[in-house]
């Protein structure tokens, strides 16, 4: 599994996560204010529909913890955990990836904020038992070898009654029914050459590259056992915000067309992105 | 000897009245650029070289170099090809996922159908008439718990 974990540390090195259409490329300079200025407006246009008058507003319940201490794990180019902060909650934040580590460390200094930020594995987290009030993970530990042990972790530094939320990608999705399993799995043949694992893998992220090592979606029943088995409180909504670019794809000159009605019962329903929240008891 | 063959069918399809749609099928084929699907070769066979089909008849070995999965647009050239090789020579694919397989008549017939079901958008129309099916039966179920 080591081994494992070496190969996401060293693939997401090379391959940052900057919104773009392909990991690790954008037309700034890395750690300049138009890199941030460019990913931000990327990373915050697909998710659109979860802003309020602030980001994320309707996800993240900034004012419940303003003053108090947060951590994000799996923090990419810090532009979550520098919305916490400027909402004046004290942030620390964690990567595997030493490029990721560095470029949020910049994020901070540029903008002034304050954050503790640091290279750790998710499984292993340096914290002691309760220190956070607040902690989250968006679209990270799927690709984690060991998710339970990385949901452990996670509620393990949550203090008792504290806050958390996680975005895994959904194995019940259009994205992973149509674009991995039938167009890649079946019409392009790799479900001759790869498991389940290796082919959700290769294609449920960074498609246009080589994949990535290790990448599994799961279940809302999976998701829900793992963090109820590590004493939390669990709801999961289902978010459909990748929807637009699979019906483009999926319903050819229709999927243009549709009304966001009619878009919607699906979205709630099989959207790429699980987001479970709740408390830790 | 090796010979590898290059071809890439995309850079026709870009244009005219079918761009579109030409657009739409090749974003998902994601073929490879004659760059990768080079290097790709040498890696695989270095004591290869690359040709075209007045170059296979002496071949033991034809390696396709697909720069997309499944040789979309690659029928004619597969039999150009397949008219001048040796009857005894080795066909072989190496595909720009960087899967290499014998090209062999199961292979040929599980390529067809592919390239078919892909062309024509099969799979697509079945998924518009569940979509437009479904749509109606999700929507009440919502407005029922009261989800708008």
């Amino acid at each position: 599994m080591s081994e494992v974990v070496g190969q996401v540390r060293e693939w997401w090195a090379e391959h940052p996560m900057t919104y773009g259409d392909v990991h690790g490329r954008s037309a700034e300079l890395p750690g300049t204010p138009a890199f941030f200025a460019d990913l931000d407006a990327r990373f915050l246009e697909w998710n659109r529909p979860l802003h309020g008058e602030r980001p994320f507003e309707r996800i993240f319940p900034y004012d419940r913890h303003r003053g108090g201490r947060v951590l994000e794990v799996g923090c990419g180019m810090g532009t979550m955990a520098a919305c916490w902060a400027r909402q004046g909650a004290r942030v620390s934040a964690v990567d595997l990836n030493p490029v990721a580590v560095a470029q949020t460390q910049r994020r901070f200094e540029l903008l002034g904020l304050e954050g503790d930020v640091r290279q750790a594995d998710a499984r292993r987290l340096p914290f002691d038992d309760g220190t956070f009030d607040y902690v989250w993970s968006w679209g990270v530990l799927h690709h984690s070898p060991d998710l339970s042990q990385s949901l452990r972790e996670l509620l393990r530094v949550t203090r008792p009654g504290g806050g958390y939320g996680v975005m895994v990608y959904h194995r019940r999705s259009l994205l992973h029914w149509y674009m991995t399993r039938y167009v890649e799995g079946f019409l392009h043949m790799e479900g001759r050459f790869l498991s389940d694992v290796e082919l959700a893998s290769r294609y449920g992220d960074a498609a246009r590259e080589e994949g990535n090592p290790h990448t599994w979606p799961v279940t809302r029943s999976e998701l829900r056992a793992l963090l109820s088995a590590g004493g939390a409180s669990v709801d999961i909504r289902v978010l459909g915000t990748d929807l637009d670019s699979v019906l483009r794809l999926m319903l050819p000159g229709l999927g243009d067309l549709l009304p966001v009605r009619l878009k919607k019962p699906w979205a709630r329903r099989f959207g790429w992105s699980l987001w479970a929240h709740g408390h830790r008891r | 000897m090796t010979v590898g063959v290059l071809y890439d069918p995309w850079s026709a399809r870009r244009e005219g009245r079918l761009r579109r749609y030409r657009t739409m099928v090749e974003f998902k084929a994601n073929p490879r650029d004659e760059v990768y699907m080079r290097a790709l070769f040498v890696e695989r066979y270095p004591g290869g070289r690359l040709g075209g089909p007045e170059d296979v008849s002496a071949a033991r070995r034809v390696v396709f170099l697909y720069p997309d999965a499944i040789g979309l647009g690659w029928r004619p050239m597969e039999q150009a090809i397949m008219r001048r090789a040796a009857p005894d020579a080795e066909l072989r694919v190496l595909n720009g996922r960087r899967r290499d397989f014998v090209l062999d008549r199961r292979a040929r017939s599980r390529l067809g159908l592919r390239r078919a079901l892909e062309t024509a958008l099969v799979g697509e129309a079945v998924a518009t008439g569940v979509f437009l099916l479904l749509t109606p039966v999700f929507l009440t179920l919502d407005l029922m718990r009261g989800r708008r």
